[in-house]
């Protein structure tokens, strides 16, 4: 007969595999860890990486100005994302109501589809302006050509079953549109927004890089030309926060949409 | 409505986006819009320099994407395999995901110099991301109906990742690697536009400052092609791959 025996540190071992969020809070205390053992033995050179004290007294030093900058990105990605996807979807809307209007777009649509809008940046900076107009319509190109598709296919993807209940019970063609068609594809419409807000943020950074107009990317900039690491990683650090935030206020949105699901 | 009449519809759509486009070239409705004539005239003259440039874009994107794929799929595949690993690896992923990778350019130029180097590696990121993300988007998402009955049928562990958890997290981890390949393409040109010396994205910027928007509409032309055939190929070896998987 086998003998049983206590091994407390199995059990400690088995009790720590199944706690997922000590786990997560170890892999982030190890990263810290690496970064900070990388700064402080000098094994990565000094314009690489950023000590925790160059941050935060860059922060302490510069905060107005850097706050105004935060301020000029997350006013031009809302911006650009709020005008994109609202044209958008009154576009998707217009489009799945008159089918000539949708054979008439669609081609068109398909011509500028596939053009990555990452590579616009020049050309909205020629007609708009090195400046938020420039940006921010770049910002509108990428998040209305991205939720037009999104949202096209989402109206599409809409139970058959619903749309014969509701024309069983008499519902007409904008109504079947608006209570029914677009209600039941919320779900994939947040899926298709939080996708074409982090699109819109990449957009409106990569076109500060060129534009020369304050914002974040103009931060990162700067630390890359003048090697100052605590600049640039402070920017990007700042870039990924911003967009953290605004997803988890679209997720707060949404939550509210979805109720019903 | 009928076929005549939509296809009709398609070809007065079409040429009404030729007429505009030189309607708007023609009265500079857009500043410094060319008609169409002019693009193409400007493909044939700049031939040489355009095929040169694309060649140097292609190889900095193929690069990257083959990189990022292997660093991404391994990953996937580990993450797949461990539960601890994906509880440790968890924070990460949600950073990846709401990552704007283009912000990184930079910090890969400072760490490696202008050379070819901290592109390519850019580019790996870029899509090492898009393709990890969707792997552990995936991951949750089998069925743990299937597990069990796996393993109640007497599976070993092996056997459970090769038989189920492989076979649904595929179709996901294609559905990565597709958008990996499009956005190798654009991330390459977005690493040209700073401190470059050849590659689409330079020829795109030094156009831009001499306002030769013909040209310029040539490299986008370019871009856009290069992207959609690899998004295609992608596509294909997916068909014959995994033909038995759903669209996603």
């Amino acid at each position: 007969m086998k003998r049983v025996t206590f091994k407390p540190w199995k059990a400690f071992i088995r009790r720590l595999q199944t706690c997922h969020f000590l786990l997560g809070f170890l892999g982030v205390a190890a990263g810290l860890a690496v970064w900070l053992v990388l700064v402080y033995f000098k094994l990565v050179p000094k314009y690489a990486l950023p000590t925790p004290g160059e941050l935060a007294q860059l922060w302490i030093s510069e905060s107005p100005r850097l706050l105004k900058n935060i301020w000029l990105t997350v006013m031009r990605a809302v911006c650009g994302f709020a005008v994109g996807s609202i044209m958008a979807l009154f576009f998707t809307f217009i489009r799945s109501w008159i089918p000539v209007v949708n054979t008439f777009i669609e081609p068109i649509i398909q011509i500028f589809k596939p053009v990555p809008p990452l590579v616009l940046s020049p050309f909205m900076i020629i007609w708009f302006g090195a400046d938020n107009e420039g940006v921010i319509s770049l910002a509108i190109w990428g998040s209305f050509f991205l939720m037009v598709v999104e949202g096209h296919e989402a109206l599409e993807k809409t139970p058959l079953v619903y749309i014969r209940a509701a024309a069983t019970l008499g519902e007409n063609k904008l109504g079947m549109r608006w209570r029914v068609m677009f209600p039941s594809s919320i779900p994939h419409l947040i899926g298709a927004m939080r996708i074409t807000l982090l699109l819109t943020i990449n957009l409106v950074i990569l076109g500060e890089f060129s534009a020369a107009a304050g914002g974040i990317g103009e931060i990162i900039v700067h630390g890359y030309r003048f090697l100052r690491p605590d600049l640039l990683f402070f920017g990007v650090i700042v870039g990924i926060i911003v967009s953290v935030v605004l997803d988890v206020l679209v997720r707060i949105v949404s939550i509210r949409l979805r109720r019903w699901v | 409505m009928t076929r005549l009449r939509t296809l009709l519809v398609i070809a007065f759509s079409l040429l009404s986006f030729v007429f505009f486009w030189n309607l708007s070239s023609y009265f500079q409705l857009i500043p410094y819009f060319p008609s169409m004539i002019k693009v193409f005239r400007a493909i044939l003259k700049n031939y040489e320099f355009l095929a040169s440039a694309s060649i140097v874009t292609t190889r900095r994107a193929m690069l990257g994407l083959s990189l990022g794929l292997l660093a991404g799929v391994t990953g996937a595949l580990f993450l797949a395999w461990s539960h601890v690993a994906n509880a440790i690896m968890d924070p990460y992923i949600s950073l990846a995901k709401s990552t704007p990778s283009m912000a990184l350019i930079p910090v890969f130029i400072l760490w490696f110099g202008l050379v070819e180097t901290a592109r390519v590696v850019f580019v790996a990121v870029a899509c090492f991301f898009v393709v990890f993300v969707s792997a552990a988007e995936a991951i949750p998402n089998v069925p743990r109906v299937y597990r069990w009955s796996a393993s109640t049928l007497g599976a070993s562990k092996g056997d459970i990742y090769r038989s189920v958890v492989l076979p649904s997290i595929l179709p996901h981890l294609f559905g990565g690697i597709r958008n990996a390949a499009t956005l190798s393409f654009a991330a390459a040109v977005a690493s040209e536009f700073i401190g470059a010396q050849d590659g689409l994205g330079y020829a795109l910027i030094h156009f831009g400052i001499n306002y030769r928007m013909d040209k310029m509409i040539c490299v986008v032309a370019i871009i856009t092609l290069l992207a959609a055939i690899a998004d295609q190929s992608i596509n294909i070896l997916r068909r014959i791959f995994l033909g038995w998987a759903k669209e996603k």
